[in-house]
């Protein structure tokens, strides 16, 4: 091998050890890029899941590092700098190998040279040369490497960095999302005597009021933040893991868990403790009495939702007249219920017990209360029945019962059955010859016609002679006067029917079964208010003044001085705040799902007590929205809600010139 | 620009099932008369009397009620005066006992609690006071008050039930009732006319 051709090999091996020197920094540059930027985001912060920009640093500074380094080598490229280089490193060469290149092919003394560079062990000195530059390299490579592993970057999972630092006091803010994977424990109140219930990772909790909320996370408790409405929570350390308790609100409340920049919304739906209900069965209706002598059967039904105390009866006196009135208040032993949803209270009253005297008035009611040891007890009173003993003389006491049901029980029932044919008939019209139809309409019409007749019997037995117009419809009442004045028919909803009936028995008349239909439905639903309408009002009727208001008018005295009138605001604002914000957080669905998803849950929360069909609407497109479903169908249903059911326009009618 | 038709203030008298409702049967015509000689307010000649459990309550936006006994809604009344209030109506509930451990204010008192809410004394600053006639110093008192009939007290305050900063149901243990039960005729007699808070109550709920 000649001089030169060391040279070349040598230039080979250096440029070789250059490549790998820089590649080994580059690299080592960019892990400790990683590790270093992991390390920065965990101090300040910032989520790993927005790290993605750390690689794209990390490579460039890597290639920069790498660059740097082969501009540096770029004396490589030269053979003379090479053996220059040779030459520092072996000064026994005394120039021989620049000699060598300088004069190449024609130096006199060339074998001497030869042998002169040959004397020396240039692969040797080029190795060891190398040796001391490479070997630093991939030494910072592998520091970079381990520096990465243990770091919290996820580009090696992070995971020997969270498993030293989840046990070091005061490293919680280290770990990962302590707010998912949460449990919630709902504890009802003791009164109810029901069991706690767990929930896993809720969206929401609904919850008796009173009860007792308990949120368990795993990782310590430092730095998480709870806050129910305004309220802080404490969070402390316990079973390993962090936990929160509370009482629920009364009202629709957002929990908001922090964990530094981790967020999460959870809805508190209170359900409040309904009060009871007790309905008074028997007596069933008020009376007057010409005698305070009378046994009377008091039974009510008292229900609850969570649990009744118990209830008892309870009769108001009510003696005197004029101005001066004087009441006493008499209630029986509470009948104790022991806890029960439902149960039954009974007793007798004996007018004759309670010294009536002519004018008084006994109101009697029951009356129950739950177990509610909270806010309660809730208390429920059923409607109040009033026996009256009626005063000698007075215009109005003739001591009539309450009418029992009109008889036109028997009319609204063939109404009925009068209908079913009719649909029957129209069903099959299609299939009858028009002699079946007309015959088997008309005999419809006839019988519809009896009922018009036995309804006009009814309607006028005590109106002789009411006017009929020349088409046999009566004339409509002024729908204004709801006075007490006798009417030509004093019965509206006999009226309606009257008039619907005649509308019916026309059409089944001339064979056309269809369009008496409605009439015929209209007919039976006023006979059967009729039929409900069995409470007559016995009082007299008020004197009834009428103001000349054209002589009050000119004969104003005071003129009075109106103040600003100020414009009456909107009957339903909230809902046209609910719209804006239902609208706001579904422009922000497409560009910010996760400030969307926020913003819908404090809408169910404030919608809750308000608006709960939209709330549940709300909540169900949550629920899609984390579990990555399409939620579409919850908005729409959503925004119906809210919006009402869009409104179809009817098309042009037949007359209106179309085609 | 076409303004929409709207028909004259009718006075209506809500009639309920329990209790004397009718007690004070010359109140609206006296506060008709009233609302004629002091506005322009086109007003019927003659109020209306109506069942509070039909629907027909709804076409009116002030209903007076009064009375001296038991005072309670059956299920269907308490139903329509919700609804009432709902859209926009209003109740004024006047005890004809004023008297404060009377019947009527006991069971009142319990009924609006039931049906809406616990009233809550009403600031004699409220513009109600301000709605026609000034009145400075709250609800004008009446002469049964002053007589000491009733609990021998004059009440400083009306109560009322609240939706929003809008009074739904004013409820008053002064006696109106048996204030301005006279026929309106009668009012020349008066150095000043005691019906003038009428005027600014009918202007309130027409106009809030």
């Amino acid at each position: 091998m000649t001089a030169i051709e060391r040279v070349r090999r040598t230039r080979l091996t250096l440029a070789a050890g250059a490549i790998v020197v820089a590649l080994a920094w580059g690299f080592a540059a960019a892990l400790a890029i990683l590790a270093a930027l992991a390390f920065a985001d965990v101090t300040s912060g910032t989520s790993q899941r927005d790290a993605g920009w750390h690689s794209v640093a990390a490579i460039v500074g890597g290639l920069v590092v790498a660059t740097v380094l082969i501009w540096r080598s770029r004396r490589l490229t030269s053979v003379g700098r090479v053996a220059l280089w040779l030459e520092e490193k072996i000064p026994g060469l005394h120039y021989s190998l620049v000699t060598a290149i300088e004069y190449d092919g024609v130096a006199a003394n060339r074998p001497a040279i030869e042998a002169a560079v040959a004397r020396h062990d240039i692969g040797a000195v080029t190795r060891r040369a190398v040796g001391r530059i490479v070997l630093p390299a991939i030494g910072a490579a592998l520091t970079g490497l381990a520096l990465l592993y243990v770091s919290p970057s996820s580009a090696l999972g992070g995971a020997i960095f969270r498993s030293v630092t989840g046990k070091l006091p005061g490293a919680a803010a280290a770990v990962g999302n302590r707010l998912e994977g949460i449990t919630v424990q709902v504890i009802p109140p003791a009164y109810t005597g029901e069991r706690s219930t767990s929930l896993d990772d809720p969206a929401s909790v609904s919850a008796l009021i009173g009860s007792r909320i308990v949120l368990r996370g795993e990782g310590r408790a430092e730095g998480i933040i709870a806050r129910a409405g305004a309220t802080e929570l404490k969070v402390e350390d316990a079973r390993g893991g962090w936990m929160s308790g509370f009482a629920v609100p009364t009202r629709p409340t957002a929990l908001m868990l922090r964990d530094r920049s981790y967020e999460r919304i959870i809805v508190l739906q209170p359900r409040a403790d309904n009060p009871p209900r007790i309905v008074l069965t028997s007596p069933e209706r008020d009376s007057t009495l010409r005698a305070p002598r009378l046994m009377i059967r008091l039974t009510a039904t008292a229900t609850d939702d969570i649990g009744l105390e118990g209830a008892y009866f309870e009769y108001l006196v009510t003696t005197g007249s004029g101005e001066i009135f004087s009441a006493r208040t008499i209630t029986t032993p509470v009948q104790q219920f022991g806890g029960a949803r439902r149960g039954p209270i009974s007793g007798a009253l004996d007018l004759a017990s309670l010294n009536l005297k002519q004018g008084d008035v006994v109101s009697i009611r029951a009356i129950t209360q739950d177990r509610n040891s909270l806010s309660g007890p809730g208390l429920a009173t059923s409607d109040t029945r009033t026996f009256r003993i009626a005063r000698a003389g007075e215009y109005d006491s003739v001591a009539l019962e309450a009418a029992g049901p009109l008889p036109v029980d028997s009319s609204a029932m063939s109404q009925r059955m009068l209908i079913m044919m009719t649909e029957q008939l129209v069903r099959e019209q299609k299939s009858l010859t028009r002699q079946q139809l007309v015959k088997r309409s008309t005999e419809i019409g006839d019988l519809e016609d009896r009922v018009r007749k036995r309804v006009h019997e009814i309607l006028y037995e005590q109106e002789a002679g009411a006017a009929e117009d020349e088409h046999g419809a009566v004339e409509q009442a002024d729908p204004h006067d709801h006075s007490d004045e006798p009417v030509p028919a004093h019965n509206r909803d006999l009226l309606e029917a009257y008039n619907a009936l005649w509308e019916a028995v026309r059409s089944l008349q001339i064979a056309e079964p269809q369009p008496a239909l409605p009439p015929m439905r209209v007919a039976l639903k006023a006979l059967d208010r009729a039929r409900l309408a069995n409470r007559m009002y016995l009082r007299g009727i008020p004197p009834k003044v009428i103001v000349d208001l054209a002589r009050v008018r000119m004969t104003g005295k005071e003129k009075g001085s109106g103040n600003i009138r100020t414009p009456v605001s909107a009957a339903d604002s909230a809902r046209a705040r609910f719209e804006r914000r239902f609208s706001d957080a579904v422009e922000l669905i497409e560009s910010d799902p996760q400030r969307a998803v926020r913003a819908f849950t404090l809408l169910q929360v404030d919608a809750l007590s308000s608006n709960p069909g939209f709330a549940a609407a709300v909540g169900e497109a949550i629920e899609a929205f984390r579990k990555g479903r399409d939620a579409t169908l919850p908005l729409i249903r959503a925004r119906r809600t809210l919006s009402g059911a869009p409104s179809a326009t009817p098309g042009l009618p037949s007359w209106s010139g179309g085609p | 620009m076409v303004g929409r038709a709207v028909s004259d203030f009718v006075f209506c008298t809500g009639r309920y099932e329990s209790g004397d409702w009718d007690s004070a049967p010359t109140v609206p015509a006296n506060l008709i008369d009233s609302i004629a000689r002091y506005t322009e307010i086109p007003v019927g000649p003659a109020g209306v009397i109506v069942p509070l459990s039909s629907d027909a309550i709804f076409e009116y936006p002030l209903v007076y009620l009064t009375g001296h006994l038991p005072f309670r809604f059956t299920e269907a009344e308490r139903r329509n005066v919700r609804r009432l209030v709902d859209r926009g109506g209003m109740i004024f509930l006047d005890d004809h006992n004023h008297d404060v451990g009377g019947v009527f204010h006991k069971t009142a008192m319990e009924e609006m609690t039931r049906t809406f809410a616990a009233p809550i004394d009403l600031p004699n600053t409220h513009p109600l006071y301000g709605a026609f006639f000034k009145f400075e110093d709250g609800p004008p008192t009446t002469s049964h008050e002053l007589n000491g009939w009733g609990d021998n007290l004059v009440h400083k305050h009306l109560k009322a039930v609240m939706r929003g900063d809008r009074i739904a149901v004013l409820y008053s243990n002064k006696d109106y009732s048996s204030e301005w039960n006279y026929h309106p005729d009668n009012k020349r007699f008066s150095a000043v006319d005691n019906t003038r808070f009428g005027v600014n109550i009918i202007v309130y709920a027409l106009t809030r």
